[in-house]
């Protein structure tokens, strides 16, 4: 009999057959099966096709070829083909974004591109594209003022009697050189993101908080041709426009769970403010960045 | 599936960006130079938010041959939204995955522009560009490992690109069967601007009308765009280059180069310059 | 040219919700999303009773500060719009 490990992460409980040491380890019963099997060859039935996956309301097939091929379905489990070669954190790196993004959109939650912190039990929300600095930022105020993290990449947010509410999801970061060095961490026993990308994985378990918070603010991070610093508050349509295209796997879905999301970025933008940043492309703005979202959340 | 991407394709300093910024006039219906930070004209293949638009994936996840491999897919689709051209800046070589298949999207591919300009000058600009030395600069286009955008320390909004040596470039675009190509020359464009733009335009089929070609050719003149450049910056301008439209010139390497570069890059050069004659203009 | 007097309705199946003083709205079926200004989000919300042209240029007289034959022009091309967008129905 192989192990299982039962692990908590994304306001969910996993039981794998592989070891995911990202995760935090929990007991009880789990929603969402991992296994090791033969992910099956296409999609039965209507389906929509991308670059080496295909796509269905409940049923996601993705190649990460020559590595790993993954096969989710009904948001309760997921089956994973490695090849004979794969490091397994070539298995980890795409089961822990991508693939269970899209089984987080089968259960009718919103992934959110998104790093966060814990304020006052409330969650406050860096949205933005990869590399403009959400998890820098994070991590920057976590160390600086003391906040728990809540999430690296992907935040998620559902609904609760009409309310929106905010999962935690695992603690640990993906981190470039240069984040390292402005955060001023050592990278001495980092491992890498995988075997050859070298982002490195950060643990912060320590700071980490687990569990579900009220949605407070979102800033929305963009990078800008300006030299300064630039905050405004979004208000009406623009608020909806700007944080939809931070859906975590948007593109991969499509209009696969446009209700459902179009449900719960309304509840949630009614009920969080947004911020939008942008910060000048070049250059170090970390500490003024850190400045000025203090004071908006202690306001 | 549309076959509207025309490349324009060059090793960096070669008068790419001149050419996007013609058409860019040319097919804008105002009198006013174009802003040169909102060229309205295709896209870079190396775009990183192209690529992840357009197929879902996170590239910091993958490694630089990994995400080759999605760029003929994603490109293939971006092309899909533009009409008779799409015109998309490249200074990768022109390059197979190492597998063998397309990294290009050779099926939605119309035609290709190859701009060429003199080695010696290219070391000069490129140097400034790169914000290092020319002596560095000449090995690096004798490098047949040289990318651009290879760090892997930190994000970057461009994918890796491969660029061969100078010469290698210029081969790899110019001798493929896989569709039409058109060499045009900096010097030449220097010399007759309206002759070579013409020739773009009548090689792509392009509608020729003299007076947008006038406008055109007065509104990405060197001086035009160095001005705008001083005035609004250049946003596709590196953080360390001071300025992008610096010289514009041909032969200014002869106040820059030492005799070592110089006798460098002829020697390994050589065959390529002499095929698209450069050897002519230099008196030697 | 629309009848002014020809009453219409939101299209049932609408998701829509409200930003501030604006809505966005969702076509369920396309995945299309289409965003109203303040006035139009008042006119918007009017519809989701049966209202002709008429009865909202009334309705919206006693509301804003707008002349009779501005807000006619700007009401008929409104529900010009969403008519094409298939957002409104005729009311039976």
């Amino acid at each position: 009999m192989a192990t299982i490990y039962t692990y908590t992460a994304f306001g969910l409980t996993f039981s794998s057959e592989i070891e995911i040491p990202e995760f935090l380890p929990t007991t009880g019963e789990s929603q969402v099966l991992i296994t090791l099997g033969n992910v099956p060859e296409n999609i039965e039935g209507n389906s929509t096709e991308g670059f080496r996956f295909q796509i269905s309301k409940n049923e996601f097939i993705i190649r990460f070829k020559p590595w790993v091929s993954f096969y989710v379905c009904n948001g309760n489990s997921i089956i994973i083909q490695p090849e004979k070669d794969a490091d397994e954190r070539d298995v980890r790196v795409f089961l822990i974004s991508s693939v269970i993004a899209i089984l987080l959109h089968q259960r009718g939650w919103m992934p959110l591109h998104a790093s966060g912190i814990k304020v006052n039990n409330k969650a406050v929300l860096f949205s933005a594209n990869s590399g403009i600095g959400k998890s820098t930022i994070s991590l920057a105020l976590n160390r600086k003022f003391g906040y728990p993290l809540i999430a690296d990449d992907i935040t998620i947010i559902s609904e609760k009697e009409g309310k929106p509410i905010v999962h935690s999801s695992f603690p640990s970061a993906k981190l470039w050189q240069e984040s390292i060095d402005l955060l001023g961490i050592s990278n001495e026993g980092l491992n890498y993101i995988r075997k050859d990308v070298f982002k490195y994985r950060y643990d912060n378990r320590p700071d980490f908080f687990n569990g579900i918070l009220e949605p407070f603010i979102v800033f929305v991070l963009e990078n800008s041709d300006n030299e300064k610093v630039e905050i405004s508050e979004v208000k009406g349509i623009e608020k909806f426009n700007v944080l939809r295209i931070h859906i975590f796997r948007l593109r991969m879905v499509n209009e696969l769970y446009a209700t459902e999301l179009f449900k719960l970025i309304s509840i949630l933008l009614n009920t969080a403010k947004c911020f939008k940043i942008s910060r000048p492309k070049n250059g170090n703005t970390l500490d003024e960045l850190c400045s000025i979202v203090q004071s908006i959340i202690t306001k | 599936m549309k076959k509207n991407i025309v490349w324009l394709a060059s090793y960096p300093k070669s008068g790419n960006t001149w050419c996007r910024i013609f058409l860019s006039n040319y097919l804008n219906k105002t009198n006013e130079p174009a802003n040169i930070n909102k060229l309205d004209i295709g896209a870079i293949f190396s775009s990183r938010s192209i690529i992840e638009e357009n197929t879902g994936y996170d590239i910091s996840e993958l490694t630089a041959n990994e995400c080759d491999e999605l760029r003929s897919f994603a490109f293939s689709k971006w092309s899909e939204n533009y009409g008779d051209n799409a015109f998309l800046k490249t200074h990768d070589a022109y390059l197979a995955l190492p597998n063998g298949e397309n990294m290009f999207p050779v099926e939605s591919t119309k035609a290709a522009i190859c701009f060429v300009r003199n080695p010696l000058d290219v070391a000069v600009s490129f140097a400034n560009h790169m914000a290092t030395t020319p002596e560095k600069t000449v090995d690096k286009m004798s490098d047949s490992d040289f990318c651009l955008a290879a760090s892997t320390k930190k994000y970057n909004q461009q994918v890796r690109q491969r660029l061969l040596t100078w010469s290698g470039h210029i081969n790899s675009w110019t001798l493929q069967k896989d569709f039409p190509v058109l060499t045009v020359r900096y010097e030449d464009m220097l010399e007759n601007p309206s002759r070579e733009f013409l020739s773009i335009l009548d090689f792509l089929k392009m509608p020729i009308d003299l007076d947008k070609l006038t406008k055109a050719i007065n509104n990405s003149s060197f001086e035009t765009i160095k001005k705008i450049e001083k005035e609004i910056g250049f946003k596709e301008k590196p953080a360390k280059c001071e300025t992008f439209f610096k010289v514009g010139k041909s032969g200014y390497y002869k106040n820059i180069l030492s005799e070592g570069s110089i006798k460098k890059i002829i020697n390994d050069q050589t065959d390529c310059m002499k095929n698209i004659i450069i050897f002519q203009n230099q008196g030697n | 040219m629309i009848n002014e007097n020809i009453k219409f309705v939101r299209k049932k199946e609408l998701l829509s919700s409200r930003m501030d003083n604006e809505i966005v709205m969702m076509h369920p079926e396309s995945g299309k999303y289409f965003a109203l200004n303040p006035v139009a989000s008042r006119i918007w919300e009017l519809l989701e009773e049966p209202n002709s042209i008429n009865d909202l240029v009334e309705k919206l007289l006693r509301e804003f500060d707008v002349t009779q034959e501005l807000c006619k022009t700007e009401v008929t091309v409104f529900v010009g719009e969403i008519i094409e967008k298939k957002l409104i129905d005729k009311s039976e």
